[in-house]
């Protein structure tokens, strides 16, 4: 695979990413739901771990994950956009690192369902709660107003939230290891304006979402 | 460096953060069932205010935030009214009765309000900073 292809991939995937977090994050939030939760224990995941076995290149996550936050920082809806974006960007980097140094590229040694769901349980809860406490520390370092004291304060309770979303994961990252013959045949005069289309209509769908709702 | 044959610590791996997390959650519920806060009262610069009398006593300011209006009062003048020392040289840290706190300076306290639920706003900073549930606005000099 070239690497026009694979920076296309990372396009579509991020912005299919970031498109969730915008739109149907949002939509969780306003119905009750703990959607951060949600949306990185089932949404995130399963975007990345499909991405990871379609495009099996390193770099591939954390590059998604950078689009995806871009996204999210020009959406100014559902509570704090550049937290969000500092969390979301800070996902994909950790994902990376958890899969670089768990698996290998074609997940071989994930041949066990203990190893998928461990695999699972693992970066679940780790995504979660570091996005969670990297975006704690950068969010008031972009102020310059970050006190190791508040983060202390608080540490008990980010640790206590990423347990329901490493249960989540449990089922999320096994299900998406499972699915068979994950293969991308599309041929390069359908792929680019493919890969481009989808991207290009997520972007588009959420700035349009942005001006209705503030003009 | 990639671990092959080394998935045996993946198991390992998510035992620790399930116990970790457990472990975080019950001290969690644990606190949360002793406190004992009252939910009508903030403490402020070690000064107990009922929110009531807080409201009957300064007038509402009404700012504009990223989340629509907002209506409370100026977080300056009441922590001016607990006799803060020196308020340009003092940081301020919110508390949340969950423990979540945020600590700002005094350009930024003069921006924010206090609102009826408790909830403070900072217009120009991240939501980060908009604290839920106050229970003490702690003056550090």
């Amino acid at each position: 695979m070239n690497n026009l292809k694979f920076f296309a991939g990372m396009l579509v995937f991020g912005s299919l990413w970031g498109f969730s977090e915008c739109i149907i994050g949002p939509m969780f939030s306003n119905a009750g739901f703990p959607s951060g939760m949600i949306m990185t224990g089932f949404f995130a995941l399963i975007f990345l771990v499909m991405s990871r076995r379609l495009y099996p290149h390193y770099g591939m996550q954390a590059g998604m994950g950078l689009v995806a936050g871009s996204l999210r920082m020009i959406n100014p809806f559902g509570g704090c956009h550049l937290c969000s974006a500092l969390a979301i960007m800070a996902e994909g980097m950790i994902f990376e690192i958890i899969f670089y140094s768990t698996t290998t590229l074609d997940f071989k040694n994930l041949n066990t369902w203990t190893n998928k769901i461990g695999l699972g349980v693992f970066s679940a809860y780790t995504v979660y709660v570091g996005g969670y406490i990297v975006t704690q520390i950068l969010t008031p370092l972009t102020y310059g107003q970050f006190y190791i004291s508040n983060l202390i304060s608080m540490m008990p309770q980010y640790l206590a939230r990423g347990l329901p979303v490493a249960f989540i994961g449990a089922l999320t990252v096994p299900l998406a290891l499972s699915v068979k013959n994950v293969k991308l045949t599309l041929k390069d005069a359908w792929y680019y304006p493919t890969t481009l289309g989808i991207s290009a209509f997520c972007w588009i769908f959420v700035i349009a979402n942005w001006f209705i709702f503030t003009i | 460096m990639i671990l092959r044959g080394k998935q045996n610590i993946i198991p390992l791996l998510a035992m620790t953060v399930l116990i970790i997390g457990s472990i975080s959650t019950l001290y969690v519920h644990a606190n949360q069932t002793t406190q004992s806060t009252n939910l009508e009262t903030i403490l402020i610069n070690h000064q107990s205010f009922e929110i009531q009398t807080l409201f009957e006593r300064f007038s509402n300011t009404t700012i504009e935030t990223d989340d629509g209006m907002k209506t409370g009062i100026l977080l300056s003048e009441v922590l001016l009214s607990t006799n803060v020392n020196c308020p340009t040289c003092s940081s301020y840290t919110i508390k949340a009765s969950d423990g979540y706190q945020q600590t700002v300076n005094w350009d930024d306290i003069q921006q924010g309000i206090l609102t009826m639920e408790k909830q403070t706003y900072f217009p120009h900073l991240a939501h980060a900073f908009w604290v839920q549930d106050i229970v003490q606005i702690e003056v550090k000099e």
